[in-house]
């Protein structure tokens, strides 16, 4: 790597609009299902779990995520980050199984559903994503 | 509270949980409907048969396809960016040139050959890493089981790698193979390559052994290497399948999710930051080794 690369890495600037869309589409997605859910006539109560858990696990996600970045010790980073995955899995499961046991069993499945999509959306865009985000020392 | 009472106290609740859903929902009895196989069966989505050769589109060809993309796209923009003035975006182009071409490719072979074979390296690299990684997104591609909505029907989620099915590693194996003793008998000739075989002090009758195994180990590369990356690829598909609720349903004990999912979390996590980049970097490293080997001077 050139430390002419490394030098005006700062320089960039902000990110573009493509990267920060690429950030949130999973948030864009989720906003977007609510008025094909009302139209189609689809489980409402399963949508509505599965967006207040959905954004749930993305504040904490969040909150661990910035926790994590003003630590400079390393245990607590990984403690921070994989206690904040594996919470956030079970937060998302818990609530599934709670509203498909509550409410009808396809609440709980059309829940499932869009969990996952957006778990399939939030994880490939990170994948794209993550490349470009700035190292910690470099803010 | 300390590190270790923290631990204990999250591994007991969990265990609380598990022990009061096994309470109240008891066990379903044994599932035989679920056969945990199938989700790596392929079934025809388009039938394409050319005599005896089955040529149909199935979902294992839908994930070579988007690999093949994903690799073409990342290569074309690597050699497009590497032009461009260095930003943020060429540091991480930068790097990703750097592992393939220094680290993988120049540190195995001479500096004229390693120009010329590294574009199949870290398209190898780049290709399997694809491979391995949309593996891990949940796709709607299971068609055996799907799901009905409110009246839709939609295929369910799973997750499958073309890695994880042993002709697509033995391809690419089989194509590093022979490219390999290709350039070798280019280098040194017919005889001379497979002499070069024999390393160098050997002498004598003891010539003989040392050459057939040298000759079977040559053969057995076919196997280490296309079955290293698809026996890693599939474990992990089945770790995370059982852990992430095919044990839970196979056994009908609702309330082991409770502690089975944080497991396959864990697993899911270890094979994505480590195993899918591992092998990617293996793969691609040991066809840099072999293409150096061949035309080495001695072995």
């Amino acid at each position: 790597m050139t430390t002419h690369a490394l030098e005006t890495h700062g320089q960039a600037g902000g990110p573009g609009v493509g990267l920060t869309l690429l950030r949130y589409l999973d948030l864009v997605i989720l906003a977007v299902a609510l008025p094909l859910f009302l139209l189609a006539g689809l489980p409402l109560l399963g949508y509505a779990v599965a967006a207040g858990v959905w954004l749930a696990q993305r504040a904490i996600n969040h909150v661990a995520q910035a926790k994590a970045k003003d630590s400079d010790d390393p245990r607590t980073v990984v403690g921070l980050l994989a206690g904040s995955m594996l919470g956030r899995g079970w937060l998302t499961a818990g609530a599934i199984l709670t509203v498909g046991l509550v409410g009808a069993r396809e609440d709980g499945l059309a829940a499932a559903v869009i969990c996952i999509s957006l778990f399939t959306i939030y994880f490939s865009t990170q994948m794209i994503v993550r490349p470009f985000d700035e190292p910690k020392g470099r803010r | 509270m300390s590190r270790k009472a923290m631990g204990f106290a999250i591994g007991g609740g969990i265990l609380l949980i598990a022990i009061t859903l096994g309470a109240l929902f008891g066990s379903e009895g044994r599932n035989d409907s679920f056969q945990p196989q199938n989700e790596f069966k392929l079934d025809p989505w388009i039938e394409l048969k050319l005599g005896p050769i089955d040529m149909s589109i199935n979902k294992a060809v839908l994930y070579v396809v988007i690999a093949a993309a994903l690799t073409t796209i990342a290569m074309v923009y690597i050699a497009k960016r590497m032009a461009d003035r260095p930003n943020r975006i060429q540091t991480a182009v930068e790097a990703s040139y750097d592992l393939t071409f220094n680290t993988i490719t120049r540190g195995n072979m001479k500096p004229e050959m390693s120009s010329k074979w590294f574009p199949f390296v870290a398209t190898l690299f780049f290709f399997i890493l694809f491979s391995n990684l949309i593996g891990y997104v949940p796709l709607p591609v299971n068609t055996e089981h799907p799901v009905h909505i409110g009246g839709l029907e939609l295929p369910g989620f799973a997750i499958y790698a073309a890695t994880a099915n042993l002709s697509i590693p033995l391809m690419l194996t089989l194509l590093v193979w022979f490219s390999y003793h290709y350039e070798g008998v280019r280098a040194k000739g017919p005889i001379g390559y497979v002499k070069g075989w024999i390393p160098a002090g050997v002498e004598g009758v003891a010539r003989v052994p040392i050459f057939l195994i040298e000759a079977l180990s040559q053969f057995v590369r076919i196997i280490s290497l296309s079955v290293r990356l698809f026996a890693n690829i599939l474990a992990g598909h089945l770790l995370i399948l059982f852990m992430g609720g095919g044990l839970v349903v196979i056994l009908g004990i609702a309330a082991l999710g409770a502690i089975t999912l944080p497991v396959a979390i864990a697993f899911f996590m270890f094979e994505v930051v480590l195993i899918a980049g591992l092998q990617a970097f293996i793969f691609a490293t040991l066809t840099a080794i072999y293409l150096g080997e061949a035309v080495a001077e001695s072995h």
